[in-house]
């Protein structure tokens, strides 16, 4: 050993430097390589877990986007149906409605009608009863007061005249 | 300001740099020696500390202050310093992992890792500028008895004078006799400087060197028992010359020597690979120590011819080969650690 000595090889001091090194390698171990390599794999899991995450969400997502759809899509059709028997229901008013009218306004004419029919007769009865006792002022005047029948039996007679006139009127 | 005149300026400043530097900052090359010094008064039972065990205590006061300043509170999503350290692990693990696979790299990346993290920090650290001249003063003599010179102090004395020639007369006080004067030291003093990279001692090599060997042999027994010893004396080809061969026949004479020539060719590679073993000890160690040591003598070299603005660029390239040693070093642990682990016949069979 004393040949390399001149170079600096001492077994004394190799060995402190074998000791320095076993001792620099635990220390390393303990305070980098262990905690390095621990957190670059809770790292990884950590990454890992996190895109499955996303890609359960993003699935979720797409699945709820399509319940939406579907669900706007149902709104539609149910607005559009409300809107149709809306409008159905007011075609069938607008109807019942014109049809009331019209029938009111028929029975308002009927009863104009009726009202006419009887002021008509009216008029005819009073005209009938005027023209008999004009008829039977006439004839007294013409006969002076030597008509004998009584006024009862004149106002029949006239009366048939009259009816008999009126069938050809 | 156009691009030119920047440019022109530039090296006009750094011309000047250069010229100041010369004139005032000049100083003689210490000297350099391939041991590592020991520090005065400072010693630990029968052992001299030496500068580059300090300096290996540092970096590790370095590297565990990081590493606690980077985990002390660990956010799951990391900024700053936890960022990059998680940064550097990751990468060195990702690494390791292309190379030694699932089942290993538990067990082989604190080792890995963390010659990688110390060689780097020790080679790095040497390169910090100034750090040659902080240090004691000693005379010569009082470290010249520490030891009994031998030829490697008689060649780095040698080398030391050669490159540090005289300064051309400045205040005339320069005498030939070969002792200098070192800036704040007396004449005959020379400057140990406190710090020292633990990469251009060899005992600080040697030691990682022999912690890459050592558990080599570990993991190789572990992955594959005591067959991993018959790598190393591979006895089987020669026995196989007398069994019968693959049809069940016994072998002829001639059958019989040449299966046991091609065993003994065997027998030799696995000796071969012994003495490799006791190889990489040198290697591993030699390498780091020659190319960083080389480095910082280079650096030294150059500062004292001039003191500014040369050796910047060496510095940067001194960063590049500290980088490139640390993971050499880390790369071929790692690759021996993985070859260990593979069982020897299965590689064959399958080449």
């Amino acid at each position: 050993m004393d040949a390399l000595r001149p170079l600096g090889i001492d077994p004394a001091l190799l060995a402190a430097y074998l000791i320095n090194f076993i001792l620099l390698l635990f220390l390393l171990r303990l305070f980098l390589y262990k905690p390095v390599l621990t957190m670059l794999e809770e790292r990884r899991r950590k990454i890992q877990e996190s895109l499955a995450q996303a890609d359960k969400v993003r699935q979720e997502a797409e699945i709820q986007r399509a319940e939406f759809q579907r669900e706007l899509e149902e709104a539609r059709r149910s607005s559009q149906e409300v809107a149709n028997r809306i409008a159905q229901e007011t075609e069938k008013m607008r109807a019942s409605i014109i049809e009331a009218a019209q029938r009111e306004a028929e029975m308002i004419k009927a009863q104009a009608r009726q009202q006419i029919e009887l002021e008509r007769q009216q008029a005819a009865s009073e005209l009938q009863r005027q023209v008999a006792e004009l008829a039977i002022e006439v004839a007294r005047k013409v006969i002076g007061q030597t008509v004998t029948l009584d006024e009862q039996a004149q106002r029949q007679l006239i009366r048939q005249f009259l009816q008999e006139a009126g069938k050809f009127s | 300001m156009s691009r030119k005149l920047k440019f022109l300026l530039a090296a006009i400043g750094a011309l000047a740099l250069m010229m100041l530097g010369n004139m005032f900052l000049r100083f003689h090359l210490p000297p350099v020696t391939v041991r590592a010094e020991p520090l005065p008064g400072l010693t630990i039972g029968n052992v001299r500390v030496t500068n580059s065990l300090v300096t290996a205590l540092l970096v590790d006061v370095i590297l565990v202050v990081l590493a606690i300043a980077a985990t002390r509170r660990m956010q799951l999503v990391p900024s700053g310093l936890q960022n990059f350290m998680e940064f550097l692990v990751e990468t060195l693990y990702n690494l390791t992992h292309s190379i030694a696979g699932s089942r290993w790299t538990p067990r082989f990346f604190a080792i890995v890792a963390t010659i990688f993290f110390y060689v780097l920090v020790s080679n790095w650290f040497g390169l910090l500028p100034g750090l040659a001249a902080v240090g004691f003063c000693e005379s010569h003599a009082e470290l010249a008895t520490l030891h009994q010179p031998t030829i490697w102090d008689r060649i780095s004395e040698h080398a030391t004078a050669r490159l540090a020639a005289p300064l051309p007369a400045k205040g005339g006080k320069e005498s030939t006799s070969g002792t200098h004067t070192y800036w704040g030291c007396q004449p005959g003093e020379i400057i140990v400087p406190l710090f020292r990279s633990p990469s251009t001692d060899l005992s600080s090599n040697l030691a990682l060197a022999l912690v890459s060997v050592g558990m080599t042999q570990v993991f190789g027994v572990t992955a594959l028992g005591a067959r991993y010893f018959t790598k190393f004396f591979n006895i089987a080809g020669m026995l196989r010359a007398f069994r019968p061969d693959e049809g069940g026949q016994r072998r002829g004479c001639a059958g019989m020597l040449g299966t046991f020539m091609f065993g003994g060719i065997e027998f030799f590679v696995s000796i071969l690979e012994a003495v490799t073993e006791v190889a990489k000890l040198l290697s591993f160690s030699f390498r780091l120590f020659g190319n960083i040591f080389a480095g910082e003598v280079m650096l030294l070299v150059l500062a004292s011819l001039m003191p500014l603005v040369l050796t910047l660029p060496f510095i940067g390239l001194e960063l590049f080969v500290g980088l490139i040693q640390a993971f050499i070093f880390y790369v071929l642990t790692l690759a021996f650690f993985t070859i260990a682990t593979v069982s020897h016949e299965n590689q064959s069979s399958h080449s």
